[in-house]
């Protein structure tokens, strides 16, 4: 058990209703105290707690609508006179129906927890629930931050047998000792988080401050670290921070690029430079090209050696597509390290490195693998640093009791769109299980699409398909992207529209695509269904060309 | 009353969190089945078992293979049935001994889907690919679900080849049958005399056999059951059940996998009536399907699995 000492402060801060009470204060007048009856009062202060949990992103919503002001910079505009509001507004060229909604809405909030904020019973009820929540916070944040020094402590251990390990030395006694000491440290840590007293509340709110970053990742970064993907990048980043290269290869949309910037921005805290490789590729695209400047004649650096220059990190996306001529050039740049210095070919200028090359690939059907496969000298490089690592689609081979496909982090991530800010999915009780077997249906359907378009690229041939009970996807498939992007729409109608709805609208309908595409589609329609979509769609609102009316009536179980 | 979100997946992160209260559980069942595995192990320590041990060693699946592997740790452990001398010429014939269980830890049948579930997520976590490929295809197209979740392997010791008998792929049921009766007569009881099970098992095949041969091709449904139902073959071959059961806990503790890219004819019978061949366990898990008794195939064989 944590000793109250050890606990993190908590600092005192005005909960939302004292907050509101307080802004409104001159009007607000606390009512005379009216006798409520503990459960009337229990009634509203759950209210109260519902209200306050939702304000914040109202409030948001407002601030957004003004541009970024908060409500004392609104006042101060406002003081100016109503021309300086409307060029405020007219510049940010929002919706001033929409701005109205969020203010009136905010407005209403801020009556209603007035209103019962007012009643000193039930105000002081509400400040006894948060206090009870200040600590299990304190709890949380406490298991959070062994956590993180869990991490810390086996980031660095394993950064520093890197180390020795690069240097091809074996540590001195005292270098031991300190290398021992972290060791035990990593061991005492483990026991102390395995000894760690949780209860069912704090465990409810670790769970929800999960989702809540993952949030903060997704609308940061477009980027949800998960399990695998945090697992990833521990391997790679003490190489990273070493500058060592690293190779991500993958299927289309498994989100390759996405992640090297994600590991760019979080982890390295720089922006990268994201050059797209492709056999088109021109020399001044990679080291820079004569220019004139002011009437003399200049070397303009190219966006990658600009990067190089200022110690950012470069992606290089699709780079089995870069053509050979520029290996040379590649090579050297892979073998650098931080510390090394790289000569730039035309200038001659001493670059040092301080930042390292990440680079991507598409996994190729058999079809491509020959033109577009890397050479081995490339690949080698890649793996004598951070290495060259697969990335596929999350969840892809996980499979529950019964072998069905299952995607736990998938589901995460989805849950986390469909999550307000305190984790919580609008779907009524009585909904709830409908909604979440919808769901569930959806992401099972996609993990079937994503499982043969794998399985498409990586054996090919029909022949083998057709010997399972696999469907051939050429060129489509449903990303994760596209999945977040459905949860969103779904989210915005309120769950008042049916998930296939949505799937129609967001997925089949945004693109009309002949050729191989229309068929793969047809096989995304074979899927759904089969996970009990569309059982009464008709083939006009799937806008396949070609699709046979028949055909669809059979997988329907029509004919 | 709102949705919590991390309720779509918490089921499967049954660990990530746990109270202290299930701490505590946890660890009295720990304690629990220590003494279980203590006592377990007092009753295998006899001379017997030890002889085997040290006589096949990679080579004995026994009671702390099984409860590794399928977590159970077996009340009663049956005496091996072998003498040394067959048990030196399993060894010469390639062999494992393996002792085989019918049910799981909480007493349900030891069947496919039971295999699956106990090694899914272990083998996930340790990067040792799936046992079987697929689960759903096995249970979709071969057992159907109620035998996929029902049937488990007969219980007792067996010993069972380690790959194919020699000469028994590009045969049909009825000629890979003949390569088994072969096999007991000239390899595992050499100069022995054969027991009278066998002789029982032999006589009864050796009568059918022609007519079972013209059944195949007039009625192979009603051949493949009178074929599976055969004495010689469910003395000698596995059912697909125990075919599994043998592959994945060879596999859990050598790390190897038998039966790579062929195929073992098993006595049990698909769904739609076909005889089902499993093998070509791969990374993906153990692969097969139904086989009309009278097909043949390059990479379908058959193993020497004897109770007696």
């Amino acid at each position: 058990m944590m000793s109250p000492e050890k606990m993190p402060h908590i600092p005192e801060v005005k909960t939302t209703p004292e907050h509101v009470l307080e802004e409104t204060g001159k009007e607000a007048e606390v009512s005379k105290k009216e006798k409520l009856a503990p459960e009337e009062v229990e009634a509203r202060v759950t209210e109260l707690a519902d209200l306050s949990a939702a304000r914040p992103e109202i409030s948001m919503h407002v601030r957004e609508t003004w541009g970024g002001l908060t409500k004392k910079e609104r006042e101060e505009l406002k003081a100016k006179g109503e021309d300086a509001v409307i060029a405020h507004l007219e510049a940010l060229k929002v919706d001033p129906e929409l701005r109205e909604f969020s203010e009136t809405t905010l407005a209403e909030y801020d009556e209603r927890i007035k209103e019962l904020a007012s009643n000193p019973d039930v105000l002081k009820s509400y400040k006894d629930r948060f206090e009870t929540l200040k600590g299990t916070l304190a709890k949380v944040l406490s298991f959070e931050h062994l956590q993180k020094e869990l991490r810390t402590a086996e980031s660095t251990e394993q950064k520093l047998r890197l180390f020795y390990e690069q240097y091809g030395r074996s540590p001195g006694p005292i270098e031991r000792k300190k290398m021992e000491g972290l060791r035990s440290r990593v061991t005492k840590l483990k026991e102390e988080l395995q000894g760690f007293e949780l209860d069912e509340s704090t465990i409810d709110m670790l769970r929800r401050r999960e989702i809540r970053g993952m949030q903060r990742d997704l609308e940061h970064y477009s980027f949800a670290e998960t399990e695998t993907r945090t697992e990833l990048i521990r391997e790679v980043l003490p190489d990273l921070t070493q500058g060592a290269p690293v190779l991500f290869q993958g299927e289309t949309g498994s989100g390759k690029t996405q992640l090297a910037k994600y590991i760019s921005q979080k982890y390295l805290g720089k922006e990268p430079a994201v050059i797209s490789v492709s056999e088109q590729i021109k020399e001044s695209q990679i080291l820079g090209a004569r220019g004139l400047e002011a009437g003399e004649t200049i070397f303009k650096y190219s966006e990658f050696v600009k990067a190089q220059k200022e110690g950012r990190p470069v992606i290089l996306d699709e780079v089995n597509l870069m053509p050979h001529e520029f290996a040379g050039i590649l090579h050297d740049l892979l073998q650098k390290r931080v510390g090394d210095v790289w000569m730039h070919p035309t200038t001659g200028e001493q670059i040092p490195i301080t930042a390292p090359i990440m680079a991507t690939a598409n996994l190729k059907s058999e079809r491509y693998k020959q033109r577009y496969e890397l050479d081995v000298a490339t690949l080698r490089r890649f793996i004598g640093g951070a290495g060259a690592r697969e990335i596929h689609y999350l969840d892809i081979g996980k499979k529950d009791k019964s072998g069905g496909y299952i995607a736990p982090e998938t589901l995460k991530v989805l849950g986390a769109v469909l999550a307000d800010r305190n984790g919580n999915i609008e779907w009524s009780e009585t909904d709830a299980s409908k909604k979440m077997d919808e769901l569930k249906r959806f992401v099972s359907a996609c993990r079937k699409i994503q499982e043969d378009f794998t399985l498409s690229i990586r054996e090919g041939g029909e022949e083998t398909l057709a010997r399972t009970d696999r469907l051939a996807f050429r060129e489509l498939v449903i990303t994760l992207k596209d999945q977040i992007e459905i949860m969103k729409a779904w989210k915005a109608s309120g769950f008042g529209e049916p998930l296939q709805e949505i799937i129609l609208r967001e997925f089949f309908r945004k693109a009309e695509i002949s050729g191989r595409a229309a068929k793969d589609r047809e096989n995304m329609v074979r899927v759904f269904i089969a996970n009990k979509f569309f059982k009464d769609t008709k083939p006009e609102d799937f806008k396949i060309q070609g699709l046979a009316a028949q055909s669809l009536r059979q997988w329907q179980g029509k004919e | 009353m709102p949705f919590e979100a991390y309720k779509l997946y918490q089921e499967y992160e049954p660990d990530k969190y746990k109270t202290s209260t299930q701490k505590k559980a946890e660890g009295v069942l720990k304690e629990a089945e220590a003494m279980r595995h203590a006592e377990s192990k007092e009753r295998t320590a006899g001379i017997e078992f030890q002889e085997a041990r040290e006589l096949l060693g990679e080579d004995l699946i026994g009671p702390e293979e099984i409860e590794k592997t399928w977590g159970v740790s077996p009340e009663e452990i049956p005496d091996i049935p072998f003498s040394r001398e067959e048990l030196e010429r399993a060894k010469e014939m390639g062999q494992m001994l393996v002792l085989r269980i019918d049910k799981t830890a909480d007493g349900k049948p030891m069947s496919m889907e039971a295999m699956n579930t106990i090694l899914a997520k272990r083998w996930e976590k340790e990067k040792k690919g799936g046992l079987l490929n697929t689960a759903e295809g096995w249970r979709d197209r071969v057992t159907g679900s109620k035998d996929f979740a029902e049937v488990a392997p007969r219980a007792g010791w067996v010993l069972v080849s380690k790959e194919l008998l020699p000469g028994s792929t590009s045969k049909n049921y009825i000629e890979q049958t003949e390569v088994i009766i072969k096999a007991l007569r000239e390899q595992a009881f050499k100069d022995a005399e054969l027991p009278d099970e066998y002789e029982e098992a032999i006589r009864e095949f050796e009568v059918n056999k022609d007519r079972l041969t013209k059944l195949m091709s007039e009625n192979w449904q009603q051949a493949a059951k009178e074929l599976s139902e055969l004495k010689i073959s469910q003395l000698t071959r596995q059912s697909l059940q125990e075919g599994i059961y043998d592959l994945a806990l060879y596999f859990d503790k050598n790390g190897k996998r038998l039966l790579p890219n062929v195929y073992t004819w098993s006595n049990s019978r698909s769904s739609d009536g076909r005889l089902v061949s499993l093998g070509d366990f791969v990374a993906e898990g153990v692969d097969g399907g139904g086989w009309t008794p009278d097909g043949r195939g390059g990479l379908l064989g058959v193993l020497l699995s004897r109770r007696l």
